[in-house]
């Protein structure tokens, strides 16, 4: 249906308004088409695993430890080892991600060696994990002589994801408008008062939403901690973060390597723990997100 | 007009500022003298703002930006080596073009400067002094625990003058602190402006020449990084002496 | 609202009052130009009208110099010369006033059954008078401070004049008509207003080129200025 005409005809435009107004309705048609794509493979997914995995989920199954019999198997220990791993994950990075984002932001100075860390910084970003596994093997359980422990894994998915962090924190950094430190310089604050006061609080929302995701990545990584040895078979819980340990993905994809059904049906067990897992984790970077910017 | 006496403010002493190759502010020198009112005029680009900007040291936050001559306040040069920028701040206080309170409570904003100042006296005395003398106190009294971005855009710029008077600053610079403004708050700011000359010796940048003949006691004039004119308001504007002056005053270029 | 705006409005406000400077001009030459006549009675109306009519002008141009007040605000010599033009605008229209207060004196000097001769001091104002009025006029159109002072300066020589004919007309007034004698000297005051208001306008030139008030300042120290 062409439009009604406002215009009078003739002169030296010719508006083709219906032609148009159909060639957006086709670009329209095709985001949507993207969107519906990428939505119906997640679902599918999802209701797949959900599927077998459901009827996995007990009491039992999260309390108990690996096992040979599927009946007695449990994710007890690559849940314990996941939080323990995380954590410390999460301590390590955040405050050296957001330290090196602020020193990059607001300390260093404009020259060829900032430009330097920087790309080097986005291309650390790039490299496959399976790097980062090699790497911690090499300096973390060998050199320092941590063994195959929770630290050891910890460090290494700590550096895998510092990159990430650095990089969301400087654009929350980056993101606080410079009105706001003039306003601060303005007052006779010196440098450091200004980041403490004013820039840090601001950019905060966006420092956790972006460490939060670089957080629920590093959950989900598995090669570089096989790398570092972290066990498939463990059968208690970790004590100190010089102990064994193993993650969920590890369990999981010990269990899919397994022949017999009823270790796939706990493997997707195991991949529903996971998906719930990250769910949280994403709920919570929006809900603090949310928390920090209302506050403003 | 630019001898200094012992009622001289501030004086600027060949003062230029370059970014790379292109001079901003080239050689100025003039004299603000105290509790007066003066004002900067000229076209867009003609360096008025970054001249305020080196009262200050708000130049220092530019890397490109090189600043030569000197800036004699209290009898020392700012620029000197041994002169710490965060010093002259407390000093030397700015108002900026478009209102920056903080994303805080009103009462923190104006508390700010002080706390990292080390006021050693009764804080929320001192806040409520500073509201007054920027004809706020009685809008805001009652929520001073509201965020500062929830008020007007006139409010806002108030907010910010009482934020700059807290700290006790002996000269206020004001960069076009009403061009973000309606008429209204606009009209209110300037009576703020009048003011306040009497406790202090105050610049401000305009880009409105009504408003300078309204607001300032002295008014200089600029053009490309070149002082043309610096004289008394009332002579500026009924008879400069300068063809320039001139023709920028009556609108005919610029 | 645009300089240029502006400018063209300025231009035109200067055109209305260089025609009713033209028309003061004849108005004062027809008013002078009665004195001493016999039959008066039509020219004497033509120049109430043409008064009339120039004071509809007077309040015109006023008018419209206040509203390019308020709506440009005006600075420096734009400034000026609005505020000359209004003065200007003022002094001419009461010259109009002169000049029918002396044709009103002719008109009743004519109706005296016996003639009062007219001495040749008054002559001689009416020609200085009427020449510094052109010649101030010319000074704003030309925008010369030099040319105005030079109307100053002979603001003494009318007023010495009119002293003189004051004292001749005393002497007559035992031998003549009492009334028309006093007519004579009031043409006389007439034309020496006109006179001091020709210099007002040429001050007020000077003030307009310069910017400096030189008013109630004697001539020879404000043309060193």
């Amino acid at each position: 249906m062409s439009p009604a005409p406002i215009a009078p005809r003739g002169g030296r435009f010719e508006p083709r308004i219906a032609h148009r107004q159909r060639v957006g309705r086709v670009f329209h048609g095709l985001c949507l088409g993207a969107v519906v794509f990428g939505m119906l493979s997640l679902v599918v997914l999802i209701v797949d695993v959900s599927a077998d995995g459901l009827q996995v989920l007990s009491l039992d199954f999260l309390t108990n430890y690996a096992s040979r019999i599927p009946d007695r198997a449990g994710i007890r220990a690559a849940i314990l080892g996941s939080l323990w791993v995380m954590s410390l994950v999460a301590v390590i990075a955040f405050p050296l991600g957001v330290g090196a984002a602020v020193y990059l932001e607001e300390y260093a100075p404009k020259n060829r060696l900032t430009r330097l860390l920087q790309t080097n910084i986005a291309n650390l970003a790039g490299v496959p994990s399976i790097v980062y596994g090699i790497l911690g093997l090499a300096v973390f359980v060998r050199f320092f002589a941590l063994g195959r422990s929770v630290l050891a894994g910890a460090l290494t998915l700590a550096l895998l994801i510092l990159p990430v962090v650095i990089i969301a924190a400087q654009e929350a950094v980056r993101a606080v408008p410079g009105s706001l430190r003039e306003a601060s310089y303005g007052l006779g604050a010196t440098r450091w008062q200004t980041i403490r006061h004013h820039v840090l609080p601001v950019a905060m929302p966006g420092i956790l939403t972006g460490t939060i995701l670089a957080l629920s990545r590093a959950i989900g990584e598995t090669a570089p901690l096989i790398m570092i040895g972290a066990l498939t078979f463990i059968a208690f819980d970790p004590a100190s973060p010089l102990d064994a340990f193993t993650v969920l993905p590890i369990q999981i994809y010990n269990w899919v390597s397994l022949p017999r059904q009823e270790f796939q049906l706990l493997a997707a067990g195991g991949i529903v723990v996971l998906l719930a897992a990250l769910l949280l984790m994403n709920a919570t970077a929006i809900l603090l997100r949310n928390k920090y910017r209302n506050e403003l | 007009m630019t001898t200094p006496t012992a009622d001289t403010a501030l004086e600027a002493r060949g003062l230029s500022v370059h970014y790379g190759d292109t001079a901003a502010v080239r050689d100025i020198s003039l004299t603000i003298p105290k509790n007066r009112i003066v004002a900067f005029i000229g076209p867009s680009g003609c360096g008025k703002s970054t001249l305020l900007r080196c009262f200050n040291r708000m130049n220092d936050l530019i890397p490109a930006a090189r600043v030569s001559g000197e800036v004699l306040f209290r009898g020392q040069n700012l620029y000197a080596e041994r002169v710490d920028p965060v010093e002259v701040r407390r000093q030397i206080g700015m108002v900026f073009q478009k209102p920056n309170p903080f994303p805080k409570s009103i009462f923190e904003n104006v508390a700010f400067g002080l706390r990292i100042n080390g006021f050693k006296d009764d804080l929320a005395e001192r806040v409520e002094q500073s509201l007054r003398a920027a004809a706020l106190w009685d809008e805001v009294k009652d929520r001073l625990d509201d965020n500062a971005l929830g008020l007007s855009g006139g409010q806002q710029q108030r907010l910010c003058i009482a934020r700059a008077l807290a700290v006790e600053p002996e000269i206020l610079l004001m960069d076009e602190p009403a061009s973000a403004l309606d008429p209204m708050a606009t009209s209110r700011i300037e009576d703020l402006i009048g003011d306040l000359k009497r406790h202090y010796t105050i610049i401000i940048v305009t880009h409105n020449m009504q408003q300078a003949a309204r607001v300032s006691d002295q008014t200089a004039f600029l053009y490309i990084g070149e002082l043309i004119e610096y004289s008394d308001t009332e002579r500026m504007f009924t008879n400069p002496e300068h063809e320039r002056t001139e023709a920028y005053i009556t609108g005919r270029f610029g | 609202m645009s300089h240029k705006h502006f400018g063209e409005r300025l231009e035109d406000l200067r055109e209305s009052l260089h025609r009713m400077s033209h028309d003061i001009e004849e108005l004062l030459a027809e008013a002078v130009s009665i004195v001493g006549k016999a039959d008066v009675a039509d020219a004497t109306g033509r120049v109430v009208e043409g008064d009339r009519a120039i004071d509809a002008i007077e309040v015109e141009i006023e008018e419209t110099a206040i509203e390019l007040f308020a709506l440009h605000q005006p600075m420096a010599s734009d400034l000026r010369v609005l505020v000359t033009i209004l003065k200007i605008n003022n002094d001419l229209e009461r010259i109009g006033d002169h000049a029918v207060n002396i044709a009103e004196a002719a008109e009743r000097l004519a109706a005296l059954p016996k003639k009062v001769p007219i001495p040749p001091e008054l002559q001689e104002m009416e020609r200085i008078a009427r020449q510094m009025l052109s010649d101030a006029l010319d000074a704003f159109v030309h925008e010369n401070a030099a040319e105005a002072s030079a109307v100053r300066e002979r603001d003494d020589t009318v007023d010495a004049l009119q002293e003189s004919l004051f004292r001749v007309m005393l002497t007559h007034m035992t031998e003549h008509n009492i009334s028309g004698c006093l007519q004579v000297i009031l043409i006389g005051r007439n034309l020496e207003r006109v006179a001091d208001l020709a210099t007002n306008i040429g001050e007020d030139v000077i003030y307009m080129v310069r910017g400096t008030t030189v008013r109630h300042q004697a001539p020879t120290e404000a043309s060193t200025s």
